[in-house]
């Protein structure tokens, strides 16, 4: 029995190619003894590694911390004050840091916005314990805003196909485009939520931003000119 | 070495090559080597038992464990030898410091082969040939009841080991110039690491007379025929990878030559040096012809005694450094383990380990069907290439421990459109 892609010779009762992958199939062959297998087949993995005991570690690591301010405000306070403020910072760098590391596939369009959303998390603790109103009408638009940007920028530079370089300045001349619109919504969340005056200075980074992101996007598009521009400036 | 053999196990420094070996060990990885004799009938473990206790008393060297000292790891003679253990699905796997503090070396069985796992701290190649031979002449004498002469390398568990197999012919051969250390910025293969480590072995089974008549042709050896095809594939995985020329890298394979060959001796321990042979893409392509003369005469030049006493010299001097003895062992094997990370395998991109074709007692060749040579994969990249042929096959063993075959189906698919009959065979779940 031989691969058709590889052109060798395989073992007599193999379901696949051990070169290419190619699955071997002749519906005369199918009643042939199969050889013996060179190494004793495998027995499901008795010495898969697991990462268990190092993230444990790191989990005891990251709640030691948490735990000694918790006696401590207890005990000093006999309430849950500024400790609360450690804790929801450290569980969330714990979900933002470690959490993937629970995981054997860490996909970051997946757990970016998991890390977003527990900083967000932060914010609304933060903003509860303080008495402030500032988290509906500031913290989670812009925070929102700026992950929806970000996991755009992932899953378009993950999932779309295409010479690499070329999608790269595509996405992230959008993304620039973008980031110059959020300059002008964080300002005007600031005035509607601060009554901070409108200065109009995000005006600044939009055209500056709208012009990198426009260049970018040409220069994608224009072959000619990305020809010239390498002629120029190569190293 | 002690001196009352009878009344305490024989202890044996390390070898100037084995030094490094115990400090670049981690979990997950050790330096190991495996040959593999299968025979004509299912193994018996009681008698390979037997074999193995009638025959380890000869190779004190070979049959130890490693232990600790204050400045430095030495080899102790196991009084009772290894139990033999029924083969699993994953050869070579790693010999934790624990495995090599209780035995340094491994005996499995499975259908109807035995194999020997060496701890490369231990032995070279050669050396665990010679043990392995022995061992299995041992095994064909119980189990068939016939005789076969100690000839061919097979050694006579009667007789007393000989001092000059206990030499460290490193010190014995160093010469007063040492090399400049390799360039290191050669290409190395890289894949995703199977999570588990499993470590895939690829055979490839080759009929050796074809590849006689081939060599031959061109006037090479065996072994430059076939680092030759490494290199183009290489090669060829390295433009998949890199597709501007210029940013590509020299392209090395690292040869181990057998020094009893050059030096003479009759050594039991490592003596082992290593001949990088490659070449550089960046330079332009290069034609199959073109690539086999080039490794020809690269071995040619560096395959000589000067060269390769200039070549394992360095680490002898490292050896003799005075105030390298005197730091504490665990501080050395911090440095040595940072010396080997940046130096020891970054100066080629795998090793091609030929042990050259096997030659038996005619009494035991009718029980012995094959016999194989597996080489671990490397600590930092994921393949590695052993050969070795009996009577009329030969067996390339690729092994690696990453997700993609890239390598075995480059290498492979170019023999056979060289027009070789190359049968595969593999441990894949």
């Amino acid at each position: 029995m031989y691969c058709v892609q590889c052109g060798v010779e395989l073992q007599k009762g193999v379901s696949k190619c051990p070169l290419c992958g190619l699955r071997v199939y002749h519906p005369d062959l199918l009643t042939e003894t199969p050889e013996a297998r060179p190494y004793p087949p495998y027995d499901g993995g008795a010495e898969h590694v697991s990462r268990g005991g190092l993230l444990l570690i790191l989990t005891v690591l990251f709640a030691l911390p948490v735990i000694v301010c918790l006696m401590v405000d207890l005990r000093l306070r006999g309430s849950v004050t500024w400790s609360g403020y450690v804790a929801v910072g450290v569980l969330a760098l714990y979900i933002a840091l470690c959490l993937p590391l629970w995981f054997s596939r860490r996909n970051p369009a997946v757990f970016f916005p998991i890390a977003m959303a527990a900083g967000l998390g932060v914010s609304l603790y933060v903003c509860l314990k303080t008495g402030g109103r500032w988290f509906l009408p500031f913290a989670f638009p812009a925070g929102g805003a700026l992950c929806l940007i970000a996991e755009a920028v992932i899953v378009l530079l993950r999932y779309t196909v295409g010479e690499r370089r070329y999608r790269v300045l595509y996405i992230l001349g959008g993304a620039a485009i973008a980031l110059g619109g959020y300059c002008m919504l964080v300002e005007f969340l600031l005035h509607i939520t601060f009554q901070i005056p409108m200065y109009w200075w995000s005006l600044y980074p939009l055209v500056v931003l709208t012009l990198v992101g426009l260049l970018m996007i040409v220069i994608a598009i224009s072959s000619p000119l990305r020809q010239s521009l390498h002629k120029r400036f190569f190293i | 070495m002690a001196e009352n053999a009878e009344r305490s196990p024989r202890w044996m420094r390390l070898d100037n090559a084995a030094l490094i070996f115990p400090a670049a060990q981690r979990r997950h990885w050790s330096n190991a080597f495996r040959i593999a004799f299968t025979f004509a009938d299912p193994i018996e473990p009681d008698i390979l038992q037997r074999a193995l206790r009638r025959m380890a008393p000869r190779f004190p060297s070979v049959v130890v464990r490693l232990r600790r000292g204050m400045f430095w790891h030495y080899l102790e003679e196991l009084t009772a030898p290894p139990s033999v253990q029924a083969d699993t699905y994953q050869p070579l796997k790693s010999m934790t410091g624990a495995d090599v503090r209780r035995c340094a070396i491994r005996v499995l069985y499975y259908q109807n082969r035995m194999a020997v796992e060496f701890f490369h701290a231990v032995t070279d190649g050669t050396g665990g040939m010679v043990f392995a031979k022995s061992f299995a002449a041992e095994y064909v004498r119980l189990r068939y009841q016939v005789h076969v002469p100690c000839t061919h390398g097979v050694k006579d568990p009667d007789e007393q080991p000989a001092e000059d197999e206990f030499i460290d012919c490193f010190q014995k051969n160093a010469g007063p110039i040492a090399a400049p250390r390799d360039d290191r910025n050669v290409y190395r293969a890289r894949g995703v690491t199977e999570p588990d480590r499993f470590l895939h072995v690829t055979t490839g089974v080759l009929d050796t007379p074809q590849l006689l008549r081939e060599t031959k042709r061109r006037g090479v050896t065996v072994t430059a025929y076939l680092t030759a095809v490494l290199l183009q594939s290489l090669m060829q995985m390295q433009a998949e990878d890199e597709p501007r020329p210029n940013r590509r890298r020299p392209v090395k394979v690292q040869i181990p030559v057998n020094l009893r060959q050059l030096y003479g001796g009759n050594t039991m321990r490592n003596f082992v040096a290593v001949a990088n042979i490659g070449v550089d893409p960046r330079l332009g392509d290069y034609t199959f012809e073109e690539l086999v003369q080039l490794v020809h005469h690269q071995m040619a030049l560096a395959i000589t005694e000067k060269n390769m006493r200039m070549i394992f010299t360095p680490n002898v001097n490292d050896e003799r450094n005075k105030l390298l003895k005197i730091v504490p062992l665990g501080l050395k094997n911090i440095v040595m383990r940072m010396v080997f990370d940046a130096v020891g395998e970054r100066v080629a991109s795998l090793s091609l380990s030929n042990l050259g074709n096997v030659q038996l007692p005619e009494a035991m060749a009718p029980y012995v069907t094959r016999v194989e040579f597996v080489l671990g994969a490397q600590a930092t990249a994921p393949y590695n290439c052993s050969v070795t042929s009996w009577q009329d096959k030969t067996y390339v063993n690729i092994v690696r421990n990453s997700v993609e075959p890239r390598l075995e189906r480059a290498f492979f698919t170019a023999l056979v459109r060289m027009g070789f009959h190359v049968k595969i065979e593999s441990n894949d779940r």
